[in-house]
């Protein structure tokens, strides 16, 4: 016997009006406008023009940067939490900029609150590992000749025993200082013969071009650093710089493959930058971490973090080092792979497993993944392997909960002591917790 | 032929241990996992994975399940060991056994139960992502059938005297939609996991439907799977997720809800669905106000005449 329906308090033609006096955003309607924030946000990416306009002291040109405050990579966080190659970091800056006479003086300051920490992402800045920016040191700065923004990074210090993996003995800081007087100075005479000619450098177009040669632009500027030395190098005989500095300033930057890091950062600062705060836009605009922390920003969300602990990357480790010495992850060069490119170029790269591990196939393996939780494919960032598809960009925290797979970031990895330096070179994952928070939240903010 | 070594088995697949005859088939396999239909009519599930339930045997290897097992291939059990035909053996006797069931035990409340509020918030979620060929696609093969299901099954369920009606509704959705279990078999695994965890506490008795009707209606394994859902016997995933939902900790349940989402194709989101409006109706009945039809109007499940 079939039962009849059993009575029920309400008939199938009332059900909808439960619904109609309540304030409730409708789902669909919301999808779509979540489509429309994320083609937009992605376009404007795409059209973004980072240019590189000047050099300067981060305290001078970088807006809301003040006395006593330093910049750091990743989300915020106190002292007491910090990491070991940030703290090293930190107490370096506060010696470079006479705050303190040693390290204990140092720790002492920032113990006591003397010292501001804050994120470089909240003044658009960035800076690889711990990504430390005191007042006195001198940073890139890049113009988005398209949305007219402002983004900034410091200089590379070179690789080895360097400020930004947590050192800070005197050698450390005598670099820190040629690079102000010297580096920074050349650099700035050579930028303004540029701007004589043209309206700055075009950064976006050396990745480009480094990425049909090589380079994934975050482990990977061999290719870039190259073509950003034959742009620099007429410009800089042009300044009248003395042969001796302009050879020393040559040098300094043409032996480390990584010079072109910080501009390149920069750059992805731009273009991500292009596409925050989008109403309704589900894009990440920021991946950063601290060596604590990771943490990123959602489009649609405006500057509030989602964090969850730093994973800590495997990869090849230099001699002497193991797993058992590294630092969770740290740095803001995760922006790289923000922009749509670095670990999400990998397949670009194939000549990076040798020195982060791994094989050709993981490499292409591994873009063609991030596919999967991105929005588009770059028109401007293109990848001969792939028969020269774009990139995967604008990833999109929907589809990162909805897939389980998280962004792919290729990095280098530093010693949990501060002093030490880099120990290796890998590969991380964000954790998942992070989109997941970032989905609830913007489930709250617009679902409701 | 290859040697692996299990770090845990669930207490359902070593039950099959115990027993010296014991044989099965492989009847499914996948890249990082293998299903075994059992001679006595179980699965075991052989995973790459670290998901434990009680149906689970899992193996600490990156090999590629489908290159080294194939289906049909006979599988032997042992004492220490699983033999899969020719080609590969799992030792177990480094393995340990994991029995957990649901830790919605006699004595808990519902006080913690998850409010109206947080199930609006993982609708809009399940409705906001990629929902291509799930229950929830309004172009898709199975929507039309779970919408008729929701209003005269579900929604009917809350003040019905006997669950005949819901029963009936019910068998037209197994085996309806796509994927290795059906979007229909998911709903309804999400549904009967969660009513069945918490009926006791408001004074309903479970439902379980016929497993030889279900097996009519759909694949073996689906219906195999749906019926080890509707009898409690679930992943650890699903675990957290219905004791999540009395804890009173919002959430972590919408955590736990958000783990389930990449679950194959589309059964995470069938699945979680079914979740939701299992929770629905348990609210209403507690609460004796008029729910359901909201959530499932935030799931676009009254039809799309009335999507809102």
């Amino acid at each position: 016997m079939i039962e009849s329906p059993p009575k029920s308090t309400y008939t199938f033609n009332r059900l909808s009006e439960f619904v109609v006096h309540l304030n409730l955003s409708n789902p669909a309607q919301i999808k779509g406008q979540i489509e429309e924030a994320n083609q937009l946000a992605v376009n404007r990416m795409m059209e973004s023009e980072p240019i590189w306009t000047g050099i300067g002291l981060a305290g001078k040109v970088i807006p809301g940067m003040k006395e006593r405050m330093i910049l750091h990579a990743g989300p915020p966080i106190e002292w007491a939490r910090m990491s070991g190659p940030l703290k090293g970091a930190v107490m370096g800056a506060a010696i470079y900029e006479g705050w303190a006479q040693n390290s204990k003086e140092a720790e002492n300051l920032a113990e006591s609150n003397e010292i501001n920490f804050v994120p470089c992402h909240d003044h658009n800045a960035v800076g690889p590992m711990a990504g430390v920016i005191s007042p006195n040191m001198p940073v890139f700065i890049v113009r988005d000749r398209k949305h007219n923004s402002l983004t900034f990074s410091n200089l590379n210090e070179g690789i080895g025993k360097v400020l930004r993996y947590g050192a800070y003995s005197a050698e450390v800081i005598q670099r820190l200082v040629w690079m102000r007087s010297v580096l920074a100075t050349t650099l700035d005479a050579t930028i303004r013969e540029i701007l004589k000619d043209k309206d700055g450098l075009a950064v976006k177009s050396i990745i480009t071009q480094a990425l049909t040669m090589g380079d994934d632009c975050h482990n990977r500027y061999n290719a870039a650093t190259s073509l950003f030395l034959k742009e620099l190098t007429p410009y800089m005989l042009r300044t009248g710089i003395d042969n001796a500095t302009l050879i020393e300033a040559f040098n300094f930057m043409s032996q480390n493959n990584f010079t072109m890091l910080n501009l390149g950062m920069a750059t992805a600062k731009a273009i991500s930058l292009a596409a925050h705060k989008i109403k309704y836009s589900t894009i990440v605009t920021a991946l950063t971490r601290n060596g604590t922390d990771a943490g990123i920003r959602v489009s649609g969300l405006d500057d509030e973090w989602f964090t969850a602990p730093a994973p800590t990357p495997g990869g090849v480790w230099f001699p002497g080092f193991t797993e058992k010495d590294a630092n969770p992850d740290l740095g803001d060069s995760a922006i790289t792979e923000t922009a749509g490119f670095g670990g999400f170029a990998l397949a670009a790269a194939p000549s990076i497993v040798s020195w982060i591990g791994g094989s050709v196939a993981y490499a292409i393996e591994t873009t063609q993944k991030m596919y999967e939780i991105t929005y588009t494919k770059n028109k401007d960032f293109l990848m001969p392997f792939l028969d020269f598809q774009g990139t995967p960009t604008g990833i999109d925290i929907r589809k990162v909960v909805r897939t389980g797979i998280t962004p792919t970031i290729n990095t280098g990895i530093a010693h949990k002591e501060p002093g030490i330096g880099q120990v290796g070179a890998g590969i991380v994952s964000f954790p998942i917790e992070i989109f997941k928070q970032a989905l609830k939240s913007f489930a709250q903010k617009y679902g409701i | 032929m290859r040697e692996y070594s299990s770090y845990s088995i669930g207490g359902k697949a070593a039950d099959a241990l115990k027993d010296p005859d014991s044989r099965g088939k492989v009847v499914g396999v996948f890249s990082n996992s293998f299903y075994v239909r059992t001679v006595e009519d179980e699965l075991i599930f052989v995973t790459n994975r670290d998901l434990k339930s009680q149906l689970t045997i899992n193996v600490e290897t990156a090999d590629d399940w489908s290159r080294i097992v194939q289906p049909l291939d006979w599988v032997s059990f042992r004492t220490n060991e699983i033999c899969v035909g020719k080609s590969a053996k799992i030792h177990v006797n480094r393995g340990s056994c994991w029995y957990e069931g649901v830790n919605v035990g006699p004595h808990s409340t519902l006080q913690g139960l998850v409010s109206n509020e947080t199930l609006l918030l993982l609708s809009f979620i399940l409705r906001i992502i990629d929902q291509n060929l799930s229950i929830l696609d309004p172009t898709g093969v199975s929507y039309e059938g779970a919408v008729t299901f929701v209003r005269d099954g579900i929604i009917s369920l809350v003040h019905a005297k006997t669950a005949s009606h819901f029963h009936n509704q019910a068998l037209r959705i197994v085996g309806l939609g796509g994927g290795f279990t059906a979007s229909g078999d998911d709903l309804l695994s999400g549904f009967l996991a969660t009513y069945n965890s918490l009926a006791n506490h408001v004074g309903r008795p479970e439902i379980l439907l016929d497993f030889d009707m279900l097996q009519d209606r759909t694949s073996w394994i689906s219906a195999r799977l749906l019926d080890y859902m509707q009898r409690l016997i679930m992943d650890e995933q699903m675990n957290r997720l219905i004791v999540s939902s009395i804890s009173g900790d919002a959430d972590s349940f919408i955590s736990c809800a958000e783990s389930i989402l990449p679950r194959g194709h589309t059964s995470g989101i069938d699945i979680l669905v079914g979740v939701v409006l299992a929770l629905s109706v348990v609210r209403e009945i507690i609460s004796n106000t008029p729910t359901t039809p909201k959530i499932a109007n935030r799931l676009g499940l009254l039809g799309r005449s009335s999507d809102y």
